[in-house]
């Protein structure tokens, strides 16, 4: 495989240092959304490593089948893999039954699918603003909920982490994307309180400006400013956010609920990230 | 308390020393992590923790006794050094000569843990003058001295930080121990400015902030609300020190690399759903 544009290769990804302790995830399902590159991968790629049975589902079977290889390679003893849209609600409880009936058992669902394209609000069309909400937010919630009732209906605990942003400050020039991620944020907050009774913990991750192979839907104008989005004056790894979502995931974040995680060097306090190119307005 | 004899809260040194964590054990082989407040509690549960990683230690706290007796289970669990300071964070002389002494022994510091502070419950209508200064000073000022003088050193030294803050979930208010509340909230956003102030520095500032943790320091409050504890937060229960430890552990590793500025709550959802009224509940609050 040559090297990609941006973000880390398959083999380089594989050799990032773990903080974690092998083995750590013996014996546990996990499920991950959008696993077949960017972030998503990354996550399946650290859970892997630590030992974990894999689900993974995403919209290109082929992506996902070139992945699935590797994380039997990393050590994964199992790796059920599902093209699926997380937009179609029956397609989601399709995937959940299928999970539990190949495992019979999850312990961990990363929602990490997702996605949005840079535009200015004001240029927004209303099919472009449904795409994201849909995927980013009813997806979001269909996976949360369908997960949520095969664990009560079983009587088992569960663990669901989600992929945002730092919504914090707005999200200019992705409006889209930063109202449905937010909604996403509250969606976690709330159930993490009406889900407390069936042993479910409900967290998110907002990854910063994270270096991924998602850098090439950005203009390279846009690219080129990612790292002034936050104090560091650097942009972070995939791996960073696949450490933050085991962190709260594994027995580490065993009393850790309705929280969400920013790993973004810091964005939230100074920087600015335009994703569309900087207005001239805000040149200052 | 005698070493083998349980506590009435928390865990024993042993349960506390055979806590599963989730890290590899050789994390923090070559670094240098000073924790305050390491004698007792959380502190002690977050020395254990790095001691268990590979971690040269220098703790430090008022009471040498207890520093002494945590001192030999660190060495006990693999931290290859370990230096002891009595001191109190109050005075920023003792501060600066702590951070004198730890870069003179160990030659470098890579990780600050403050975690030394405390209150006491009391209704805000009750403080004295005395009372709030005291807990405003260990919490908020303690901090800050350790804080800067660590920066200062890093700076000097041209070499990066990382700090991490042990606070309290301040966002609700905290009804019975407004001193800490106030010295909390300030703690974290002092540490939210100098994350962007001290990023030219390499220095990451970031904090923790336990909600409900069992651990001895529940001593201090009244019977009847440590019954109520484990109802400040939807999951019903009281965390344990580990938590914190591990906490605290993924903000200062490798692992939260890109995390600055971040208060990270361990609360098990309390700040959400649930009241802990360190205090008792007050009669009107019962509905």
């Amino acid at each position: 495989m040559t090297k990609p544009q941006f973000g880390l290769d398959d083999d380089a990804l594989a050799g990032q240092p773990t903080v974690y302790r092998p083995g750590l995830f013996a014996d546990r399902v996990v499920l991950i959304s959008g696993a077949g590159s960017g972030i998503g991968k990354a996550i399946a790629f650290l859970f892997a490593r630590l030992g974990a049975k894999l689900a993974i589902c995403g919209r290109d079977l082929e992506k996902l089948q070139a992945t699935a290889p590797r994380l039997r390679e990393l050590g994964s003893p199992d790796v059920f893999v599902q093209s699926m849209t997380i937009r179609d609600p029956e397609q989601v409880d399709a995937l959940m039954d299928a999970v539990w009936t190949h495992f019979g058992q999850l312990d961990v669902l990363v929602n990490n699918a997702g996605g949005q394209f840079p535009k200015a609000a004001i240029e927004l069309s209303g099919n472009g603003w449904r795409a994201v909400v849909d995927t980013n937010l009813n997806g979001t919630w269909y996976m949360m909920q369908a997960a949520a009732k095969r664990w009560r209906d079983h009587g088992q605990p569960g663990n669901i982490v989600n992929i945002v942003l730092p919504i914090d400050r707005g999200t200019p020039g992705a409006a889209h994307t930063g109202a449905a991620r937010a909604g996403v944020i509250y969606l976690a907050k709330t159930v993490a309180v009406e889900w407390a009774p069936y042993d479910i913990r409900v967290n998110c991750v907002a990854p910063g400006t994270i270096e991924s192979s998602g850098f090439q839907y950005y203009p390279p104008a846009a690219v080129e400013r990612f790292r002034y989005s936050n104090p560091m004056k650097r942009t972070g790894s995939v791996h960073d956010i696949a450490e933050a979502v085991v962190y709260l995931a594994a027995p580490s974040g065993k009393f850790v609920n309705g929280e969400t995680l920013i790993v973004d060097g810091g964005s939230v306090l100074w920087g600015d990230l335009w994703v569309t190119e900087k207005p001239d307005y805000f040149k200052v | 308390m005698s070493e083998n004899n349980k506590p009435a809260f928390g865990l024993t040194d042993e349960a506390l020393s055979a806590m599963p964590t989730v890290y590899r054990s050789d994390l923090f082989a070559g670094q240098t992590v000073l924790v305050s407040g390491a004698g007792s509690g959380i502190g002690k549960a977050i020395a254990f923790l790095f001691a268990r990683l590979g971690a040269k230690l220098a703790i430090c706290g008022r009471d040498p006794e207890k520093l002494e007796q945590t001192a030999a289970w660190l060495r006990k669990l693999g931290s290859p050094d370990v230096y002891v300071r009595p001191m109190t964070i109050r005075d920023p002389e003792q501060v600066d000569a702590l951070m004198d002494a730890v870069w003179a022994h160990f030659g470098k510091l890579d990780i600050l843990v403050n975690n030394a502070g405390g209150q006491y419950p009391q209704a805000a209508i009750d403080f004295t003058v005395k009372g709030w200064n005291a807990v405003i000073d260990t919490n908020v000022n303690g901090s800050w001295y350790m804080m800067q003088s660590a920066a200062r050193h890093w700076r000097d030294h041209g070499q990066p930080g990382s700090i991490v803050n042990i606070v309290a979930v301040f966002e609700r208010g905290l009804p019975g121990i407004a001193h800490t509340c106030a010295a909390r909230a300030a703690v974290t956003y002092a540490s939210k400015t100098v994350a962007v102030e001290w990023a030219p520095y390499r220095i990451r500032v970031n904090c923790v902030a336990p909600g409900t943790i069992e651990s001895t320091g529940f001593r201090q409050y009244p019977p009847e609300a440590v019954k109520n504890f484990k109802n400040s937060n939807p999951m019903k229960r009281t965390g344990d020190v580990q938590d914190i430890a591990e906490a605290v552990v993924y903000l200062a590793g490798p692992s939260g690399k890109f995390i600055t500025g971040e208060l990270l709550l361990v609360d098990g959802g309390g700040v959400l759903w649930g009241d802990a009224w360190p205090t008792g509940k007050p009669d009107y609050f019962k509905v």
